[in-house]
């Protein structure tokens, strides 16, 4: 790992407005990110940790503060070349999959590098190495409703890492599973993070998929109050 | 109620753009139903008005079996003066006299304002109508004695209070009126209220005595029919049967309505194929509400699954969408209706104009005058459209009702599987094959009834084709996809959309197709039709010059050229030859017919008839002296007849035979012609002491002169007074092409409002599919995918749905052409029409929809496009 940051976030503030009343949910939050660290962010329902995923991957701008990534100001970027920067160097795991209903698994996989110009067949290819990776090599047919939940998110992991990306958020990834499955794709994330040196971050409200990260960001009411290494699993939390 | 504002109105609002396109969708179908049916009704009501006012109190009418018969024979008529009043009537038209027409200047066929003319005899015919005259504006009410006394001098005419205001007249000017082409001046001598025949064609009525108006109309001598007043007591039914057996061989005794009702016959098939035309926009209306409903189905799917888990039946369900499509139709319709009587205007103008020209003379104008939304239209349109509506969401609330709220709350079930694609392809198939059975049926009730429902079998057929030619045009957009290097993204994507949602886009590519084959359709036919006129024309048309008095306005008008034009018109040095024409009405197995008179050895002599069957060569040398005729094909078609058969035509001296020796095309007239030598009519209809004329003339000049030049010397020798028509070959062509295209303008009118609904259900159905879609939009823009990118999908999905459409549209188009050109159009008006398939046309209707279906699809391509990544992440 290099000594230098590979996401450095500075005095980050994030404002909602509308016509009647303004939300301020995340205040003045710095911190940084080493590259190939899988950081766990935690909190209650509320607390910011969505927004700070959707600044940090590059879906959002910051009202005020600053977000680098990989030396690059996001916060200064057009909307063409944030589209861009989720194309090629952000993988994005949410916890309802977000898989096209109307395209395979492989076509799934494979959607965010045809998106970027990559011809269809070499694209296929990729995605079906990726769907092998999770696991997946015989289902990469198979549409979207004829997988588990457990298997669609490993579908929409494949995705994310099918672009070969610097970055991984992962919003609640656990949330829409059972347990097993859950733990399943936690160990997944922790195999890809430690094998290919991905960095992960993952919002969580559970201590549990918490425990898989290295470190662990803890924010309450839009303010980072605690950056921890993560207790080992088998440690009370 | 509860539920159904909670559920139904509140998704209504939400979706506004959906709501307003499907309440649009219905509001227009129900507008050009309403419109055509105000049309119709209004030149019907007219013509009836304009008989029944002039009609009088008269119980039954004498008339010639052969038309105008010879005054003469009224001696014969004194027994009947037991049964009642008699009055001898003589009925023509005048045209106010326009300022000299400018032959260098004149554009079209201009004309005066028509006038109905009524010659009686005022003191026999003051019981049988209702006249109230005054000799002045301010004057008080006449008796018979003293309208006889205002109308002493030939020169008289009594006019409408109406008219009157109208034209800025006064009782004492002079009026100059044109009778057939000759112009007399005339002085007004009193004003007819407006009551009784004054009502006649909105005013439009000229009283004069019978004396004065057989001399202004050159008929000396002759009269129309004689109204008979029943006494009082007598039985109508059986004083005709009586009457009957007194009346000498030339004459027959009917009620006055049984001619309207031959003249309403004659308009009924015309009037018949616009409402079958005005019915497609209706039922693409319907289309939408169907739309409309199951895409309200398809996308509360949940929601039903939710309402059924909280204990909700299934028939609440079935009634909430039920009451969606009623809410839809009435709003639709109470907007439909206001607006079809504004395009009632419109569509008269065309409709009447069309009757005009065709079958009854001088409707027009006074048809727009008479147009009116009655209560009894409001409610035709109201149980028409409604339980449509009610019909056409049944489909998708009954599926609504009978979800299984298990599989459904899964979100299962919204594909369409192979079987269900299967069974709709049987379906097509099986509506195609009654289609097909269907165009071999013969004509009910004189219409082709038959051919219609063919036509809407084969639309259904279409309609159900519409997923598996999708899904084909799909997979080949995938293949297609496939082999661009870098662009076929958004195509691969577009086409994956789209398969994905086949129930749903099925049914707006369905509505779009059935439209746009209308459209197909309508082209082909008028296409072919028109190549087959112009075919017809080369050789019908083919004198160097056409005279014919400027009264001749019409195809059924008996206007003649006066003496004096013809002897002017032969007597020209640079004129070769002229072939005399002449046509009128007669009553064929109680059918109106035209009865036709030329000179057909020139006629043949110079190849002007395109002959369908016959005749043998030993006819043509001795046309005058046998009782030979030759029959138009709709003639032919209409009463089944064929070379070699007999048919029995009334003449001067009643029934007589005439054998039928060739049939020919002719597209001039759908009323069914026999065509005759002038030397077999003379013999079997010319009445004794009067002149017969033409009606027109072909002109063939000699080599090398200027038809031009010939045309001014003409008209400057027969004065101001004589007002014809001389036009040039090319002239006449281009003015019977005009009237050939405004005869279909209101086709077009239609068409063009049923595209535009379809269009807009297109429309509504990709931003339907949007708002559905726009948590997998927002993830492509997730993951990377550029404002651009997300347009140019939804921009190719429009693009895949206009060109599935066009090219079923294209191929549904063609066949329903065909029924028309082979079977409607031949039962209706008894026309062969040789096919023409115009390839430059469905090159840019192709184009057209194309790029129309890329404008359809750009609001909601750019709308979207907005939505950004979080429009997904917001929503967990």
């Amino acid at each position: 790992m290099s000594d230098s940051p590979f996401l450095v976030v500075s005095h980050l503030v994030k404002h909602y407005a509308d016509d009647r009343v303004g939300y301020t949910a995340l205040r003045d939050v710095s911190f940084s990110i080493q590259a190939g660290e899988f950081v766990a962010v935690r909190g209650p329902s509320g607390c910011g940790k969505s927004t700070l995923l959707h600044v940090l991957g590059a879906m959002d701008r910051p009202t005020t503060g600053e977000v680098l990534l990989a030396g690059r100001r996001l916060d200064r970027l057009s909307d063409v070349e944030l589209a861009v920067v989720r194309r090629r160097q952000v993988g994005f795991v949410f916890q309802a999959f977000n898989l096209l209903p109307t395209l395979t698994a492989v076509e799934n996989v494979a959607l965010p590098l045809t998106l970027d110009g990559i011809a269809v067949a070499a694209a296929n290819e990729r995605a079906g190495e990726a769907l092998g990776e999770v696991g997946l090599a015989a289902r990469r047919d198979h549409y979207p409703s004829q997988l588990s939940g457990g298997e669609m998110q490993r579908v929409a992991i494949a995705r994310a890492v099918a672009i070969r990306p610097d970055l991984v958020i992962a919003d609640e990834p656990t949330g829409s599973l059972d347990s097993g499955n859950g733990t399943r794709v936690l160990e997944l994330l922790s195999d890809l993070n430690r094998t290919r040196g991905l960095t992960i971050v993952m919002a969580t409200h559970s201590a549990d998929a918490a425990a898989f990260a290295e470190r662990t960001l803890q924010l309450a009411d839009g303010c980072l109050v605690e950056s921890n290494e993560t207790q080992p699993l088998d440690a009370p939390v | 109620m509860r539920l159904f504002k909670q559920f139904i109105l509140r998704a209504l609002w939400r979706e506004k753009v959906r709501s307003v396109v499907a309440i649009l969708g219905v509001a227009l179908g129900v507008a050009v139903m309403v419109a055509i049916r105000l049309a119709n009704v209004s030149v019907v009501e007219t013509f009836s008005a304009a008989v029944d006012s002039v009609g009088g109190h008269a119980s039954l009418r004498i008339r010639g079996r052969a038309g105008r018969f010879d005054e003469r024979l009224l001696l014969e008529l004194d027994g009947l003066r037991r049964f009642g009043q008699l009055s001898p009537v003589i009925e023509t038209q005048a045209m106010i006299a326009e300022p000299r027409i400018d032959e260098a200047e004149r554009v079209g066929f201009p004309r005066g304002d028509l006038l109905h003319v009524l010659g009686v005899d005022i003191l026999l015919d003051y019981p049988l109508r209702d006249y109230h005259v005054l000799a002045t504006q301010r004057g008080g009410e006449q008796s018979a004695r003293e309208v006889l006394s205002l109308l002493s001098d030939p020169y008289s005419v009594i006019l409408t209070e109406k008219f009157l205001r109208r034209a800025g007249l006064r009782v004492g000017d002079k009026v100059p009126l044109v009778f057939d082409s000759t112009t007399q001046e005339f002085t007004i001598r009193g004003v007819l209220l407006n009551r009784g025949p004054a009502r006649t064609l909105d005013g439009n009525f000229a009283l004069m005595d019978i004396a004065a108006a057989q001399w202004a109309a050159k008929r000396l001598g002759v009269l129309d029919y004689v109204d008979i007043l029943l006494e009082e007591g007598v039985d109508p039914a059986r004083a005709e049967v009586e009457i009957a057996q007194l009346l000498p061989a030339g004459l027959l005794v009917e009620t006055p309505e049984a001619a309207s009702g031959r003249s309403q016959t004659m308009i009924a098939a015309f009037q018949f194929n616009l409402a079958a035309l005005s019915a497609v926009a209706l039922v693409v209306g319907l289309f939408l509400i169907y739309n409309t409903v199951a895409i309200s189905v398809a996308a509360r799917r949940r929601e039903i699954a939710l309402l059924q888990i909280a204990g909700a039946p299934g028939r609440t369900v079935l009634r909430l969408f039920l009451g969606e499509a009623f809410l839809l139709a009435f709003i639709g319709l109470a907007i439909g209706l206001p607006t079809g009587r504004l395009l009632a205007a419109q569509a008269v103008q065309g409709t009447a104009q069309t009757v005009e020209t065709f079958y009854i003379q001088g409707v027009a104008e006074s048809s727009a005058a008479a147009l009116r939304l009655s209560l009894t239209e409001v409610v035709v349109a109201a149980l028409i459209a409604i339980p449509l509506a009610l019909l056409a969401a049944l489909v998708p609330a009954l599926e609504a009702a009978s979800l299984s709220p298990v599989a459904t709350a899964r979100g299962l079930g919204s594909r369409w599987g192979a079987r269900r694609l299967r069974l709709l392809l049987l379906g097509s198939l099986t509506a195609a094959a009654g289609g097909y059975a269907l165009t071999f049926g013969p004509p009910l009730w004189g219409r082709p009834v038959l051919g219609f429902l063919a036509e809407l079998l084969f639309m259904i057929a279409g309609a159900l084709l519409v997923p598996s030619i999708l899904r084909v045009g799909c997979r080949l957009a995938q293949r297609l996809a496939e082999l661009l290097p870098r662009g076929g993204n958004e195509m691969r994507l577009a086409a994956a959309n789209l398969l994905g949602a086949l129930p749903r886009v099925s049914i707006s590519v369905a509505a779009l197709s059935v439209s746009l084959s209308m459209m197909i359709a309508i082209a082909v036919m008028v296409g072919s039709f028109r190549e087959t006129v112009i075919y017809w024309l080369e050789s019908a048309l083919s004198a160097d010059l056409a005279a014919k008095p400027v009264m001749q306005t019409s195809a059924v008008s008996e206007a003649t050229l006066s003496p004096q034009a013809v002897k002017t018109i032969r007597q020209d040095p640079a004129v070769a030859d002229t072939i005399w024409f002449s046509s009128r009405q007669v009553v064929y197995r109680e059918t109106n017919i035209r009865l036709a008179v030329t000179e057909l050895d020139k006629t043949f002599e110079r190849a002007r008839l395109l002959l369908k069957e016959g005749p043998p060569d030993r006819y043509t040398a001795d046309w005058g002296t046998q009782a030979d005729v030759l029959v138009s094909e709709s003639f032919a078609i209409h009463f089944d007849c064929r070379v070699g058969d007999v048919v029995e035509l009334p003449t001067r001296v009643g029934q007589e035979p005439f054998t039928v020796v060739g049939v020919y095309y002719d597209y001039a007239s759908n009323q069914g012609t026999v065509m005759m030598d002038m030397a077999v009519y003379e013999r079997h209809y010319a009445l004794p002491g009067v002149a017969v004329t033409p009606q027109a003339m072909s002109v063939f000049l000699a080599e090398g002169a200027d038809p031009g030049e010939v045309r001014t010397r003409i008209v400057n020798q027969l004065g101001a007074d004589e007002q014809i028509y001389l036009v040039t070959n090319r002239e006449l062509r281009r003015e019977v092409l005009r009237i050939f295209e405004s005869t279909f303008t209101v086709t077009y009118a239609l068409q063009l409002i049923a595209i535009v609904i379809a269009g807009l259900g297109v429309a509504a159905t990709l931003i339907t599919l949007i708002y559905q879609r726009q948590r997998e939009l927002g993830l492509l823009s997730l993951l990377g995918a550029t404002y651009r990118q997300i347009r140019r999908v939804i921009v190719l999905e429009a693009i895949l749905l206009g060109g599935v459409s066009q090219l079923l549209g294209t191929g549904i188009g063609i066949l329903l052409a065909l029924v028309l050109i082979h079977v409607i159009n031949v039962q209706s008006f008894g026309w062969t029409i040789q096919v023409y398939l115009p390839y430059a046309f469905f090159l840019q209707s192709t184009l057209l929809v194309l790029i129309a279906s890329a404008l359809f699809g750009l609001y909601p391509a750019i709308w979207a496009a907005r939505e950004n990544a979080l429009a997904v992440v917001r929503q967990e």
